[in-house]
């Protein structure tokens, strides 16, 4: 009657080709129920034991997909028509350089499908914040710095602690924060990790990490403090380059209208992979390093800094800068504030140290600036000049 | 060997309604299965993420011709190792219009950055790999089919082009094959330790 009465006759090999025992090999909660089984067929303990030491030694090591990439693949698959035509002109290219002998490198090249469609927009919404769940629910954030926090399941949602959003149907889609020019945010993703986005920022994410690998993509600037999980990295991809942690702190920018991205390390370690180079070169950040990439350009440039805190400043509401030069602080400033900044200033202006309290009005912080820098700035329209003094 | 609760059901809500959010839920329930069985074979991984694609939305196109499906997993592992080789096979055949190349399978191959799964006894553990490693691929892979994505006899010959006979005397021979050797590593039963009770699988 019970699929286990055969179990009286059973041989080793029986057990091991025994689909349902090999399930039970399997769970997870195995040890009670083998424990039971074999209370209940004394006589069989020897040949249990050698069946499960041999289903247990033959477990094939699986090969894992990031979330994010299985999303993008069924995002092909939901939008088949366009994609199916572009995927046939690419095999239909393949076979002609094949033809021709270019070898494997021309394989490589056209079997790439088209760059993955995640980042649906650039346009930041000009005025408040949104965060947009996997089901396309908008929901707005009116103030300047807000909080968002995730339950541990993913499904419960709480802004700026008070208003509480339910989402399920979690296993599809991710969640997206965009933070315009002039706010800030802080959001606890639900396995604990904190990321503060700053002013003019977007973050990717699935409102509960399911799979191998924890995966967010970032635009703009971010600090993120890593909850510890060495079985499951955590990722943050960028347009330039990707991020691996297990567990810790960092600082990264990322805005695409910058020439410059920059990573620094607080604690732990990170590894990193620039996206354009084919081979992928990495390289490890130590706490008090920060490296740099350059639009275009494959690797990073790695530095020593003294003082991390320069980099991280801006989540209490400081700038703190160091031998800044002065166009680039202006545009941080300028983010902070969704100002737009100008500057008319010659090449060899000095640059500056110094910390900014950016709680203060905007007018006081650019006198401050241009007392520290020896400048002047004008109001023109909507906009502020810098020029020299 | 996944666990398919609630996949069948799924199915029928696609099969007879087209419910893309069902199929969606079966996509994601069986991707990884796909994606490591077609990995298994060598191929590039670009290669493996096409054929998946394929075979879903292939499923889309031709829904409503769909006969009745008595083995979820086998249908679709079936079906992406058809779109797989297809697909393999179209690429090679331009360069040298020779017969398709030899199906290649390995039951251990592994992502290179894993760190390894196994806390049983490493001894056993490469014993078993050893063991797997010296079968024919195609024996590799009979018996990964039927023990990692449970797919009937009846269905894996078929896929195979071979008997379900044949089919079912590999693994048994395969099986005999591994046990032997793991008894003479552990002993055959009577000082067998009850390690087992020690680790739970990874």
């Amino acid at each position: 009657m019970k699929e286990t009465d055969h179990y009286e006759t059973y041989s080793t090999d029986d057990f091991i080709l025994d689909e349902n025992f090999r399930k039970i090999v399997r769970t997870s909660e195995s040890n009670n129920l083998l424990k039971e089984l074999q209370e209940n067929f004394p006589a069989k303990r020897n040949e249990m034991n050698m069946a499960i030491q041999v289903i247990r030694g033959m477990n094939s090591p699986k090969f894992r997909q990031t979330d994010l990439k299985k999303h993008e693949i069924w995002e092909q698959i939901v939008q088949k028509r366009r994609k199916q035509i572009r995927l046939t002109i690419f095999r239909y290219a393949a076979s002609i350089l094949l033809f021709i002998g270019i070898g494997s490198a021309a394989i490589y090249f056209t079997t790439q499908k088209p760059a993955p469609e995640i980042i649906v927009s650039n346009v930041l919404p000009a005025k408040n914040a949104v965060l947009i769940l996997s089901d396309g629910k908008t929901i707005p954030i009116t103030s300047k710095q807000s909080t968002v926090q995730y339950s541990a399941n993913g499904k419960q949602i709480i802004v700026n602690d008070s208003s509480d959003i339910t989402q399920n149907n979690l296993s599809i889609g991710f969640n997206q924060l965009i933070v315009p020019y002039g706010k800030r945010s802080f959001v606890v993703l639900s396995e604990g990790t904190k990321v503060w986005l700053n002013s003019g920022s977007k973050l990717i994410f699935p409102p509960v990490f399911t799979g191998s690998t924890r995966e967010v993509v970032l635009e703009g600037e971010a600090l993120f403090d890593v909850t510890k999980d060495a079985k499951k990295p955590f990722y943050v991809k960028t347009d330039a380059f990707k991020i691996k942690v297990y567990g810790t702190k960092f600082n990264v920018q990322a805005y695409q209208q910058d020439e410059d991205y920059n990573i620094v390390l607080i604690e732990g370690k990170v590894r990193l992979n620039s996206n354009n180079s084919m081979q992928s070169k990495e390289i490890f950040l130590a706490p008090n390093q920060k490296a740099t990439i350059s639009k275009g350009h494959e690797d990073f440039g790695i530095k020593n800094i003294e003082n991390t805190e320069v980099y991280t400043a801006w989540v209490d509401g400081y700038l703190t800068f160091t031998n800044e030069n002065l166009p680039v602080l202006l545009k941080r400033v300028s983010r902070y504030y969704n100002v737009e900044i100008e500057t008319q200033l010659p090449d060899n202006i000095a640059t500056i140290y110094g910390k900014l309290d950016l709680k203060d009005e905007l007018e006081r912080v650019l006198d401050g600036i241009a007392f520290i820098s020896k400048t002047k700035y004008e109001k023109r329209g909507a906009k502020y000049v810098f020029i020299n003094n | 060997m996944s666990n398919s609760n609630g996949q069948d059901e799924k199915w029928n809500h696609f099969i007879n309604d087209g419910d893309l959010d069902a199929l969606s839920g079966i996509y994601y329930h069986y991707f990884d299965l796909l994606f490591t069985y077609g990995m298994k074979h060598s191929i590039e991984k670009q290669a493996v993420e096409d054929a998946i694609q394929d075979v879903f939305m292939n499923l889309i196109k031709f829904r409503k011709s769909i006969g009745n499906v008595k083995n979820l997993p086998g249908y679709l592992v079936s079906a992406f190792r058809r779109q797989l080789f297809l697909d393999q096979n179209k690429h090679k055949r331009t360069i040298l219009s020779v017969k398709p190349p030899e199906v290649q399978f390995e039951y251990f191959r592994t992502q290179e950055e894993d760190i390894p799964e196994h806390e049983i006894q490493e001894k056993l553990y490469l014993t078993i790999k050893q063991c797997i490693g010296k079968l024919t691929d195609k024996q590799q892979e009979i018996i990964y089919l039927r023990f990692e994505c449970g797919v009937p006899y009846e269905e894996i010959a078929e896929m195979l082009h071979i008997s379900v006979e044949s089919c079912y005397k590999s693994v048994h021979r395969s099986i005999k094959s591994v046990r032997c050797e793991a008894e003479k590593i552990l002993g055959n039963g009577h000082n067998l330790i009850l390690c087992f009770l020690l680790g739970p699988p990874r």
